[in-house]
């Protein structure tokens, strides 16, 4: 029986990116894995509440981890932004008198204290330790010989310094226990342009772009993405670029993973 | 033992197979190299010390320092070494540093004081970056967009600008808010930093400051719209956000654009609210010291 775990889904897959939270829903249950969801979390910030205050942007993330602490050691999110946005909230208030200043705002407004023991992880990071892998491995059935490309983002690996876990070769594992065929991305820890999607669209555009077209130039009909922000934006950027030819799918790689679970 | 792939000046890799111990240095192995095997492999170099910053270049991708950057240091044993700005390679590891070089020149990068000595003890982390490019050439931003100073200047400014002894602070952050919001938050410069600045962090911060300003922008907007999106819901409304930054009308075809996400079964129509949402509010009311 493993441990219970506190879910964080984040703002995306709970509102417009269903799919994904229904899958990582359903792979938890699949696994026996209890799993709580605080109706009290918030946004985590979504990447630029540190640009408007930084230390709301603490505190506001601070109350997300001090209610996770009331329900397991360990909190898991399926997005990226969440899971960089929550580490570096966990990392700087490892200083005692940031924590302090920030607790002091969360008791102001009657939130629970932080205390600094939560461990903050990634779905996919998650997924792909050695005690939930063994675990997918005796329920993974039908090999599903399809191309696949990886693609991570950036706030999955970067900056390095302040997050938990190195995500190197997760994807492969999972996928390729599933029977895709993945093939090597030239640079699966590139930008999707998601966070400068109003600022600097036409950056936006090109680097999304680019993902999928090195999936047509590799060959491979499924693009697999570990951020709902990534998948979005990649297949809004698809849409747009109206094409005769025929491009590949952005699917979470929770979605990929489920199909193959029996 | 490890391979080389070294790209020289006419867009060929030389292959060196060599038997080298991991500490080694990736400069010292140039140097080798260039005394013991090819005399004409061009390279740049300087301290020694990764103060000077001349010796960047890209190894499998990532750009490092080669007199800080030990051989053993990555996974792989082959090793494609390829010069800093790989769009404008000059001859072998020699690169095009003209882009990185204009980008400071678009802002006054000197102090304009006001002549008096400040008492504050002022002394920003920023003076420690020694413009060795490697921001500016791994910038997603900078390599599609050509008018984007970069991180490195990001950083100089964030420096001038928090500089209590700085006396044109005003026409600073008019040059920056066309800039600042160039950036997608990859956070490559801060990861690849040789010196661990954060110019991510500048960026950060040169946006907190923007919003001081009278005058809107596209960014300050968007910034704007998440904030009052989180104070509203504590979450992030897509259909709140967009209707905040375009009026009504204005965001009817961004609104309609998400149809196909409904018809896939991806969209909760109900906007979610977060439990408790009088302390996110609070929390986001409170005023700074």
């Amino acid at each position: 029986m493993i441990d219970p775990i506190v879910f964080f889904p984040g703002c995306m897959p709970a509102s417009i990116a269903r799919h994904q939270y229904r899958a990582e829903q359903k792979i938890l249950k699949k696994l026996d894995i209890p799993y709580h969801e605080c109706p009290e979390f918030s946004c985590c910030g979504g990447g630029h509440l540190q640009d408007a205050d930084d230390i709301k942007f603490l505190a506001l993330n601070a109350r997300n981890l001090a209610y996770a602490e009331q329900h397991g050691d360990v909190l898991v999110t399926g997005c990226s932004t969440c899971y960089r946005n929550m580490a570096e909230t966990a990392f700087r208030l490892q200083n005692e008198r940031l924590r302090t200043a920030v607790n002091a705002r969360l008791d102001a407004v009657g939130a629970p204290e932080y205390q600094g023991k939560i461990r903050i992880r990634h779905m996919l990071n998650f997924l792909a330790s050695p005690e939930i892998f063994s675990l997918l491995e005796e329920q993974t059935s039908s090999p599903r010989p399809v191309n696949v490309l990886p693609f991570y983002g950036c706030h999955i690996k970067r900056p390095s310094s302040i997050l938990p876990e190195n995500p190197d070769g997760n994807m492969e594992k999972l996928l390729t226990l599933c029977g895709y065929l993945v093939r090597p991305m030239r640079d699966p820890y590139t930008c999707c342009g998601f966070h400068g999607e109003i600022t600097a669209p036409s950056v936006s555009q090109a680097l999304s772009a680019a993902v999928s077209e090195e999936a047509v130039e590799q060959q491979c009909p499924i693009i697999a993405t570990v951020c709902p922000l990534c998948s979005f934006n990649i297949e809004s950027h698809q849409m747009r670029n109206k094409t005769k030819r025929k491009m590949p799918e952005i699917i979470p790689f929770e979605e990929l993973l489920l199909t193959s679970l029996k | 033992m490890i391979i080389l792939r070294i790209y020289r000046r006419d867009g060929h890799y030389d292959v060196h197979q060599l038997d080298i111990k991991p500490e080694t240095k990736l400069l010292t192995l140039f140097e080798q190299i260039r005394t013991g095997i090819d005399p004409t492999f061009a390279f740049s170099s300087g301290c020694r010390h990764g103060i000077c910053g001349s010796c960047a270049v890209k190894v499998n991708g990532k750009p490092v320092l080669a007199c800080k950057t030990e051989i053993g240091s990555f996974r792989s044993g082959v090793l494609r070494i390829e010069p800093l700005n790989s769009e404008s390679p000059k001859i072998d590891l020699l690169s095009d540093f003209d882009g990185f070089y204009r980008s400071f020149s678009s802002f006054p990068d000197f102090l304009e004081p006001n002549g008096r000595p400040t008492k504050e003890n002022f002394l920003p982390e920023a003076t420690r970056c020694i413009q060795c490019g490697i921001c500016y050439y791994s910038c997603p931003s900078v390599s599609y967009d050509k008018e984007f100073s970069g991180p490195a200047a990001a950083l100089k400014q964030d420096r001038f600008l928090s500089d209590p002894a700085d006396t044109i602070t005003e026409s600073r952050l008019e040059e920056a808010v066309g800039e600042v919001y160039r950036c997608v938050k990859c956070y490559r410069c801060t990861e690849y930093c040789p010196r661990s600045l954060d110019p991510e962090k500048a960026i950060e911060n040169i946006r907190t400051r923007c919003l001081t300003r009278k005058e809107e922008t596209i960014g300050t907007f968007h910034t704007k719209a998440l904030f009052d999106s989180i104070y509203h819901y504590g979450k992030i409304n897509e259909t709140f956000t967009a209707r905040y930054l375009f009026g009504f009308w204005g965001s009817l075809p961004l609104i309609l654009s998400g149809l196909p996400f409904l018809f896939k079964r991806r969209v909760r129509l109900r906007p979610v609210k977060a439990a408790n949402l009088k302390e996110i509010r609070r929390l986001l009311e409170m005023e700074n010291d």
